[in-house]
């Protein structure tokens, strides 16, 4: 399941784009919220 | 938290050091200053709007020499390139910068702005990427042929047209391997400043495509001569700035000690990819920044009453930066890997210099 989704540069742009907001969104509850 | 006392916020150390590093990173790669994702995120972070604008073209300037200096090394550069899109790039701010202010009078600004922006950015990444896409088939179809793959590989047709344009002084670009009319250059320089200058950007992620595609050099040489032009842009950006007393040089302390280490690391890993992979970054980061630009429009639209809108464009901004980061340092990973011999997937095969 892995290897399809690194396989295909969709799936991979996709698994990726999917963390980082994951680790956006960790980033500005943990550090930010009542800041902005 | 640090007390930034210039600024008047308290903002984390961590947080600053870590969007110096990834958008050096991201810079050193496409050849771009990252001033539409590094302003955006510190007004996030608290800055007031202006001293982001300060504290972001300052640490620019700082980034900026260091990755044309990496550039430099590996031979990105094409300084009669670098040095006649200079003159025009100079004119074409001074006019983008009038006709923002024609528009301010009008009461109009950011609703245009936001609008132009969002334009330019989705043509630009709609271009670049059905381009690449069709350069990385060709690549792959040459590569299952067994035949030999240079470093770049683009498809455009536009090149040849504006180099076959016959007008007075021809200008010889040695490394870039172009024979093109100054006007050309200059015309470029103009049209890519003017945006530039308008939309109050560095103007990297226009200049970058117009290389390739309008004057026909390869990616490489088009990342690296683009950071000569940040290098002045942000040079006289950070100089304005600091007499105003729009910047706080802790920030730009904190913010420059991470992109030192994101420079390096982002143009060092251009020398193991082809063209393509640049440019698909390059137009990741288009779409990206589009979609942070429209949610904005939005928010404005309706009254900057719908929080939710605003969050998603913070959440955008910050995530542009990270999946950037992560793409070119995978690519990096993956290139490595493939001189090893080791597993990479089919579609990074054609990308990288094995």
């Amino acid at each position: 399941m892995m290897k399809w989704w690194m396989n295909s540069m969709w799936g991979f742009w996709l698994v990726l784009l999917t963390f980082s907001l994951g680790l956006a969104t960790g980033i500005y509850y943990v550090w930010l919220k009542g800041n902005i | 938290m640090f007390d930034f006392m210039i600024a008047g916020v308290q903002a984390p150390i961590f947080l600053l050091v870590f969007v110096g590093f990834t958008v050096g990173i991201v810079g050193g790669f496409i050849g771009v200053g990252g001033g539409y994702m590094v302003t955006p995120a510190l007004i996030v972070f608290g800055f007031p709007g202006y001293m982001a604008s300060g504290i972001d073209m300052t640490h620019i300037a700082g980034k900026g020499l260091v990755s044309t200096l990496r550039h430099r090394q590996l031979g990105n550069i094409d300084w009669t390139l670098a040095l006649t899109m200079v003159a025009g790039t100079m004119l074409g701010v001074e006019l983008g910068v009038r006709t923002l202010v024609y528009f301010k009078n009008l009461g109009i600004a950011g609703v245009v702005l936001l609008v132009t922006s969002v334009v330019v950015m989705f043509s630009l990444f709609l271009y670049t990427q059905i381009e690449t896409r069709r350069s990385h088939r060709a690549l792959d179809v040459m590569k299952s042929e067994g035949r030999e793959i240079g470093r770049e590989l683009h498809t455009s047709s536009l090149p040849k047209f504006f180099q076959s344009i016959n007008l007075a002084p021809i200008v010889r670009c040695r490394t870039a391997r172009v024979v093109v009319s100054m006007w050309v250059i200059v015309l470029v320089g103009v049209v890519t400043g003017f945006l530039a200058g308008f939309l109050g950007v560095g103007g990297g992620f226009i200049r970058v495509p117009a290389l390739v595609y309008l004057v026909g050099a390869s990616t490489h040489i088009a990342v690296g001569t683009d950071l000569v032009e940040i290098v002045f842009s942000g040079g006289y950006g950070a100089l304005r700035h600091s007499i105003e007393g729009h910047v706080d040089m802790m920030a730009v302390v904190f913010m420059i000690s991470g992109a030192l280490f994101g420079a390096q690391i982002g143009s060092i890993a251009t020398a193991y990819v082809r063209g393509p992979a640049i440019r698909y970054v390059l137009s990741y980061s288009l779409i990206l920044a589009t979609f942070g630009s429209v949610m904005r429009l939005i928010y404005v639209l309706t009254g900057q009453k719908v929080e939710w809108l605003s969050l998603i464009a913070v959440m955008l901004t910050l995530g542009e930066m990270i999946f950037l980061c992560l793409f070119i340092i995978s690519l990096l990973y993956f290139a490595r890997r493939n001189k090893r011999g080791a597993w990479v997937p089919e579609w990074v095969k054609p990308l990288v210099i094995s």
